[in-house]
């Protein structure tokens, strides 16, 4: 590759040397306290597959989630014009800021048995707290707004004139969205989806707040990590080594599908 | 008649009528910002009017205020933009495909369909390829083979050979002229040979109002507007005819044959650039009219200069001359010089 000039003044490199020490250097801290010899039996105790399992179900499920809710809200924010979107937009991307752990009170507050929907909910038999799909609700409220950020930028980038394109040569609007939109902002939807489902796992005081931690029903990866670095640190190490790996393992997947990471 | 059309958008200060007769074309021409998008939004359906109403062909097209505004999905109006626009997820034959399919026509039948379209547009051989695999020509006739594949009862061409490099533009154009035989068309250009080519009249739209219609060659040859005749390569001065010429309004007098025309009934009097002369000192004992000018701009056009031109009356002047006249009469903007039109070049026609 023929070198071209970079115009980056050199003592730049410093700070982003150090930059990227700051988040590499504690991966590697990490993976030198990992007890190697005990790593198989760690990450396959019934509990920490109980853990895993359940992580990778409640992650999947909520970026199917976010995909079934996020994609139609994206399509509204971007291609539309209603009073009051600004406010709209920023309201649904609040939990972008918000702390987790009011996520989850919030949360709480709606779906819980005393809660404004509580009510109605038991009446219909369900109850949402503190079950696995209160751990998939958490999830699916923390990385909403990635998938929603992620696809309206898309969205915006990829313009209007192909689907007017596509509706003077007679489509409707559904056959547009099916064969037209979706197809050309696939790459943002990969994207986004890798970024929700990323969040999805790594999410840890919405859904202890709202789900509690109940081994195999609500005790997600990052739960059970926390848990046992009270008790067990090298189980604690172990399975961080682990998300560490299947967060790389998406995101490495996503970038080999659209050549390029996120 | 075909297409008959009147709108109006406050917002955008829109105010347009006009009527296309069976199977004419119709080029719209007219400055950035006249009104020409506007014009194809409405036909299309993506730009909705405060009040109006066209009709294609004997049916409605639509009419604001019996409430009928069709989605552009249902009007059966094609677009072929500037840009090709070519789905770049499919390959060229189901690009071409996609609007059969649409219409709810099987897959077999519907790439049948397109490759003839394809063979229409010399483009048959390029039915496996990918939109990013083409040229910029090739995208284009591609285009508009897509555009035609669902036999629209009006075509909209919003420039669709602007961005094409000069070396293809011909086949393209070629190949347009001859999808465009027998359909309705609205083409917007900027380009005299598109409009001359590709239509049969034209409108000339300014600040959203028709400034100027007629027949293509009619408009080009006798220009009545300021743009019409630059884009005819023509200078336009608009007057009143006297007995032995034309009299601007800022007073200028510019000689020429006016017989048939009464006296102080408003005229145009046009002439190309390369019947006016250019001189450094005043010419004298010449029956030719001599005007007194500043030079603003000298622009290289083809194998000779531009020279525009401001009458000391403020009107403007565009000659032609060979690059070598402008180094002999050291012309530059600023430059004062005399201008001589022969009254037998000039065409005066009533407006």
């Amino acid at each position: 590759m023929a070198r071209r000039w970079s115009g980056v003044p050199l003592w730049v490199y410093v700070p982003a040397t150090l930059g990227a020490l700051f988040v590499v250097l504690p991966l590697v801290a990490m993976a030198t306290r990992v007890d190697w010899a005990r790593f198989g039996a760690l990450v396959t105790s019934p509990a920490s597959l109980d853990a895993l399992g359940l992580s990778l179900r409640t992650s999947l499920a909520s970026t199917l989630l976010c995909l079934v809710l996020g994609v139609p809200m994206a399509l509204v924010l971007a291609r539309t014009a209603f009073p009051g979107q600004r406010v709209v937009r920023a309201l649904v991307l609040l939990p972008l800021v918000l702390p987790p752990v009011v996520g989850g009170i919030a949360l709480l507050y709606t779906f819980g048995r005393r809660g404004l929907l509580g009510h109605a909910l038991e009446v219909l038999g369900l109850q949402v707290a503190f079950s696995t799909t209160a751990v998939v609700l958490a999830q699916t409220f923390v990385s909403l707004p990635f998938l929603v950020v992620s696809l309206e930028g898309t969205l915006r980038a990829v313009g209007q004139r192909y689907e007017t394109v596509a509706a003077t040569l007679g489509a409707g609007p559904t056959l547009v969205l099916r064969r037209v939109t979706l197809p050309l902002v696939l790459p943002g939807l990969l994207s986004g989806s890798v970024l929700a489902f990323a969040r999805a796992l790594g999410e840890f005081g919405a859904t202890l707040t709202f789900a509690g931690s109940l081994q195999g029903v609500t005790r997600t990866l990052p739960l059970e990590i926390y848990l046992q670095r009270e008790t067990d640190a090298s189980t604690a190490v172990a399975l961080s080594l682990l998300l560490v790996a299947v967060a790389v393992g998406v995101v490495g997947l996503a970038a080999g599908r659209t050549g390029r990471v996120l | 008649m075909a297409l008959s059309f009147s709108a109006r958008l406050q917002e955008r200060g829109f105010d347009v009528a006009f009527e296309v007769g069976d199977g004419e074309r119709l080029a719209v021409l007219g400055p950035n910002g006249a009104g020409k998008s506007t014009l194809l939004g409405v036909l299309a359906g993506t730009v909705r009017p405060d009040t109006g109403r066209a009709e294609l062909d004997g049916e409605p097209l639509f009419d604001v205020a019996a409430r009928r505004w069709p989605a552009p999905h249902r009007r059966r109006v094609g677009l072929l933009a500037q840009d090709p626009l070519l789905f770049p997820h499919l390959t060229v034959l189901a690009n071409v495909a996609f609007g059969p399919r649409a219409a709810g026509v099987g897959r077999p039948a519907a790439e049948q369909a397109a490759r003839t379209c394809l063979a229409a547009v010399e483009a048959e051989h390029l039915a496996g390829r990918r939109p990013a695999q083409l040229s910029g020509g090739q995208a284009q006739r591609v285009a508009i083979a897509r555009a035609v594949a669902t036999d629209p009862r009006l075509l909209l061409l919003d420039e669709p050979l602007a961005a094409l490099d000069v070396t293809l533009a011909p086949l393209v154009r070629r190949v347009l002229r001859q999808v465009l035989v027998g359909r309705t068309s609205v083409l917007v250009t900027h380009d005299l040979l598109d409009a001359l080519l590709l239509s049969d009249r034209v409108v000339v739209l300014d600040a959203g109002r028709v400034v100027e219609a007629g027949p293509t060659a009619e408009v080009l040859r006798h220009p009545r507007t300021p743009f019409a005749a630059r884009l005819a390569g023509l200078n336009l001065l608009l007057g009143t005819a006297g007995p032995a010429g034309v009299t601007t309004a800022f007073g200028l007098h510019v000689g020429a044959s006016t017989a048939g025309l009464p006296a102080g009934s408003p005229v145009a009097a046009a002439f190309a650039p390369s019947v006016v002369s250019v001189f450094v000192d005043a010419p004298h004992g010449s029956p030719r009219t001599v005007l007194t000018a500043r030079v603003v701009e000298l622009e290289p056009y083809a194998d000779e200069v531009r020279v525009t031109t401001e009458t000391t009356s403020g009107e403007t002047v565009t000659a032609a001359v060979t690059a070598a006249a402008v180094g002999e009469l050291d012309l530059y903007p600023g430059r004062a010089v005399h201008l001589a039109v022969k009254a037998t070049a000039v065409t005066v026609y009533p407006v």
